[in-house]
């Protein structure tokens, strides 16, 4: 019987040719975009395996370009295939001075995540290359060194907490990544790489515009229908976007728990603002699905708080919120964490793509609004200047 | 004879109790150190394809028992799974369905694609239709929907059913359901199964077929059964009256336990007392 590929014949493919491009950097972060065309129409192992391929690919380069941190640090903080992270975490290594500080700790913080899934590696290596992706992972602390310094509390933690979860050789790798990144300045031979505080890119124009989506009609988790202006029009928003059907517990089910407790604390500090979830997969998440996601998740429904989906097609959300989504044969194939904040006139405010977002920040921003809003009469209107992305509906 | 102090037998009693149970608990799980020496002793056993049939089927059997040791097995876990790999291409049946089953629960990827080419091209199939289909169907993601309507077109019997029970949550198949619960020519297995898919999809058609069905004569029992179970489901949206009333009717005069009972329950559950 013939045996599996080793790996993705027609990934490899697709990953040489970006190699080969006049920009490879520029090439292989196209390919970990969710909209590109080469992972539309994929399945989920497919568009996975791709994106693994492209991301081991940044290790073959001189320098891992600040458009693929993003992914990078998106990938080591919520990523459940091992080989992909393992894939990520060697990127890092070529992240030379833009290398993010939180990075070294997204690492460590991986293993931990990871600790009960080690497998192998699904990207081509070279002969000595460790056997499993956990291994792997501690062999990137181990070559960053003294730029990973920051990670040594974290990584002698979860030695300590979780030591005797971990193999032999993935604990003998950390051990030896702890050394490396423990030792002293001056003792290092040539020049330490000290992390840097670069902020992940963010592209102004993908912040979003929410004409395109301002008529269409939603219906939430009791079958009720409105507009998507009728429905959050008046006040400020906290909307996220998800599926039932995702199989990675620390993206949609923990965006939606998430969203149940920005809810509550919404609700008891009195800011009068929406929390919303709106589907990927309209045409499975019905309303009695979305009801009991959002049940099991601890959301409270009401009319601030609300699980949605779009009656007829979900494009015109993509478009409008520059959503990292993208849609295999059947459903969903590959999505960033994507947040996005209106104010009570439907303009952005805010987007938070990839990483997970912190509940204080949201809850300051709709405050900061409301804030606003009930200010407004008393202020002369706003005039828009260069480089303010708010795009008014 | 002399009195009990039943305080020190009490104490004894508890303490041999004690000592009884970390004799088993030690019995029970191996120490971490011999933890590895027994996976790596297991997982040779399993994987020799000289070794007796019945001896690598009691190391695999082991090991998934091992398993369940959660935190303790986590350092064992790639090669574990590297080895249920191997097997599922194994020479052997009982130990490539085993493999399969637990990479399967895995939702492992590999697992995966191995059941999808033996679907595709049964010439590759390493277990029969119906039980890729079953491990398939772990992974609620939806993506073997295509592969399920083929096999769907194509099969009978268990295979039939299996790539069926995928198609339940495929709003596509919807008007395949709405056939097959209508046919009375259809297996009643398959019928059951369409009228709880039908539910799930649109719960206003699947209202209507079981309307009819409920008060249809000619309707197998089982059936009328399962509709009105499925209706009786349904009290958040009110029966009209004519509905109720023919339900009575068929309550009153119904000869099936089933029918009799399920009629029962859709009468309560609408407010009307079932008369006998």
């Amino acid at each position: 019987m013939t045996p599996l590929p080793q790996v993705d014949a027609g990934g490899i493919e697709l990953v040489e040719a970006a190699l080969r491009e006049a920009d490879p950097g520029a090439g292989l972060v196209a390919l970990l975009d969710e909209r590109s065309p080469h992972l539309a129409g994929r399945t989920t192992a497919d568009a996975e395996r791709l994106r693994g391929l492209a991301l081991a690919a940044f290790a073959h380069l001189s320098e891992t370009p600040p458009a693929a941190m993003p992914f990078v640090l998106e990938e080591l903080e919520s990523g459940r295939n091992p080989s992909n992270v393992a894939a990520a975490a060697r990127a890092l290594r070529g992240g030379g001075p833009h290398l993010p500080a939180e990075a070294p700790t997204l690492l460590v913080s991986a293993i931990e995540r990871l600790r009960a899934s080690d497998d192998k590696l699904r990207f081509p290596t070279g002969h000595d290359a460790p056997p499993t992706a956990l291994a792997d992972l501690a062999a990137t602390l181990e070559i960053l060194g003294m730029a990973a310094s920051a990670a040594a509390p974290a990584l002698e933690q979860l030695l300590a907490t979780h030591g005797v979860e971990l193999s032999r050789d993935v604990r003998a790798r950390m051990v030896a990544a702890l050394e490396a990144i423990s030792v002293a300045p001056g003792h290092c031979c040539g020049s330490p790489v000290e992390p840097n505080d670069h902020a992940e890119a963010v592209d102004p124009e993908a912040v979003g515009d929410a004409t395109l989506v301002r008529a269409l009609a939603l219906e939430d988790q009791d079958g009720s229908t409105q507009t998507f202006a009728a429905r959050f029009a008046g006040r400020p928003t906290a909307v996220a976007f998800f599926y039932t059907r995702c199989t990675n517990p620390e993206r949609c089910s923990l965006t939606v728990t998430r969203l149940a407790g920005l809810d509550r604390r919404l609700r008891a500090a009195n800011i009068d603002a929406n929390v919303a979830g709106i589907s990927y997969d309209p045409q499975y998440d019905r309303p009695a699905r979305l009801r009991t996601y959002g049940n099991d998740r601890g959301m409270a429904f009401s009319s601030r708080c609300s699980l949605l989906r779009t009656v007829d097609r979900f494009d015109p959300f993509v478009e409008a919120f520059k959503l990292g989504v993208g849609f295999g044969p059947v459903t969903v194939n590959q999505h960033s964490l994507d947040l996005v904040v209106l104010d009570a006139d439907l303009v952005v405010v805010r987007r938070r793509r990839r990483r997970l977002w912190s509940a204080d920040d949201v809850i300051d921003e709709l405050a900061g609004i409301v804030g606003r809003s009930s200010n407004a009469a008393l202020r002369p209107p706003r005039v828009a200047r260069n480089g303010d992305h708010r795009q008014r509906v | 004879m002399p009195a009990i102090d039943v305080d020190e037998y009490r104490k004894a009693y508890e303490q041999r109790l004690k000592k009884a149970a970390v004799t088993t608990a030690e019995a029970a799980e191996p120490a971490d150190d011999d933890l590895a020496a027994e996976v790596t002793n297991l997982i040779e056993v399993a994987s020799n394809r000289k070794a007796p049939l019945v001896e690598r089927v009691s190391a695999l059997r082991k090991l998934g028992g091992l398993e369940f040791l959660g935190p303790r097995f986590s350092p064992f876990n790639a090669v574990y799974v590297a080895a249920l790999r191997t097997l599922a291409t194994d020479p052997r049946a009982t130990l490539r369905r085993a493999a399969l089953e637990s990479l399967a629960l895995r939702k492992d990827p590999e697992g995966r694609e191995l059941l999808i080419r033996g679907l595709e091209k049964p010439a590759d199939a390493l277990v029969p239709e119906a039980i890729a289909l079953q491990y398939l169907g772990h992974d609620d993601h939806g993506e073997i929907v295509p592969l399920a309507r083929k096999v769907y077109r194509r099969s009978k019997g268990a295979a039939r059913e299996e790539a069926l029970r995928i198609l339940a949550t495929d709003p596509e198949s919807e008007p395949t359901f709405k056939r097959l619960l209508n046919d009375k020519k259809e297996v009643s297995s398959i019928r059951r199964l369409s009228a709880s898919a039908l539910q799930d999809l649109n719960p206003a058609a699947f209202e209507k077929a079981a309307r009819r069905i409920v008060v249809d004569d000619s309707e197998f029992n089982e059936i009328r059964s399962t509709s009105l179970t499925a209706l009786s489901q349904q009290a958040d949206s009110p029966a009209d009256s004519k509905l109720v009333e023919q339900v009575e009717a068929l309550h009153q005069r119904a000869r099936s336990p089933a029918v009799k009972s399920s009629s029962a329950r859709f009468l309560d559950a609408h407010g009307a007392d079932p008369t006998s």
